[in-house]
């Protein structure tokens, strides 16, 4: 079981966090894995530009959960929770504000659903959404999430799921 | 218990769709050609998207409401059957169902390739599958 990595998209489908916790082909590590998450320009982890795979992402669960909610007959449910291919598993997970989690894992997973609402609830919430200076760096446009206790609280957490290896 | 089946070929085009229950909403004939050409270009991006090389497409996904599998063949061709969210090993059955399409589609003589399907004798192949599937479910 692995747990590749995290995508958060705010509400203006920018991509403000990304977490990679296994990388194909590590560039060179100065014996800090644990900071592998650099600024908006690092590489993504498909070995694209952070840019261009966000887009992608973005874009895949977007238009499956509009799929989604067409083809459900009764409105108002979740929806779209997650998809696999032969190599991996992708976890969804959308707040009512429009915040989107989304998480990559082995194809083997258990459902990661509550991992990324706690992630939401305990972590991004407590970290990001409660400190003071977020708001005026949220009036300022995008604003990737470079927050330490933020961050250091993801990585403890994350590296406490059943999943995690 | 399976919901519909869809077919898309090779481009992108939906060649061939059933309801079999009421668990979905209800589509129009337009809506589903717009689902299909979505479904076609979100798969293509899934195994770009891949954290590992070397990906596939989708293979399956899950909602609170239903699964959807999807099974494409070498050739191109998307079967997507939509089920239960409890229907167990529905890829079996996707496989068949590629059974039913060499035999009575692609075996017809008259029949024109990525065109949509409208041949008796494999809707009602489809229809006896299903009906077994749903009846052991």
């Amino acid at each position: 079981m692995t747990i590749h990595n995290l995508y958060i998209f705010d509400r203006h489908c920018h991509c403000i966090s990304f977490t990679s916790w296994t990388r194909p082909a590590p560039p060179k590590q100065d014996g800090q894995a644990d900071t592998a998450q650099q600024s908006m320009q690092a590489t993504g982890a498909t070995g694209m530009s952070l840019e261009e795979e966000a887009k992608l992402v973005y874009g895949v669960v977007f238009s499956l959960r509009n799929l989604v909610s067409k083809l459900a007959a009764k409105p108002g449910s979740d929806g779209f929770i997650s998809y696999r291919t032969s190599t991996y598993k992708l976890h969804y997970f959308e707040t009512p504000s429009g915040l989107k989690f989304v998480m990559n894992t082995d194809p083997h997973a258990e459902s990661m659903r509550e991992a990324l609402r706690t992630i939401y609830a305990q972590i991004y919430v407590e970290y990001v959404t409660k400190n003071p200076l977020m708001h005026q760096l949220a009036t300022s446009g995008v604003h990737p999430v470079q927050n330490d206790l933020f961050r250091g609280n993801l990585q403890r957490y994350v590296r406490t799921l059943p999943g995690f290896e | 218990m399976l919901h519909a089946l869809l077919i898309i070929n090779k481009a992108g085009g939906l060649i061939y769709n059933r309801d079999f229950t009421d668990g979905l909403a209800k589509l129009t004939s337009n809506e589903y050609l717009v689902m299909a050409g979505t479904f076609h270009g979100v798969h293509a991006i899934t195994s770009r998207i891949s954290p590992v090389p070397g990906s596939s497409g989708m293979e399956l996904l899950e909602t609170d409401t239903f699964k959807i599998f999807c099974f494409q063949t070498l050739t191109g061709v998307k079967f997507l059957l939509i089920t239960d969210p409890s229907q167990p090993n529905a890829d079996v059955t996707t496989r068949k169902v590629y059974e039913l399409y060499a035999d009575f589609v692609m075996k017809n003589p008259f029949y024109n390739p990525e065109m949509p399907i409208r041949i008796d004798l494999f809707d009602s192949n489809v229809q006896k599958l299903v009906r077994q599937t749903n009846a052991a479910g």
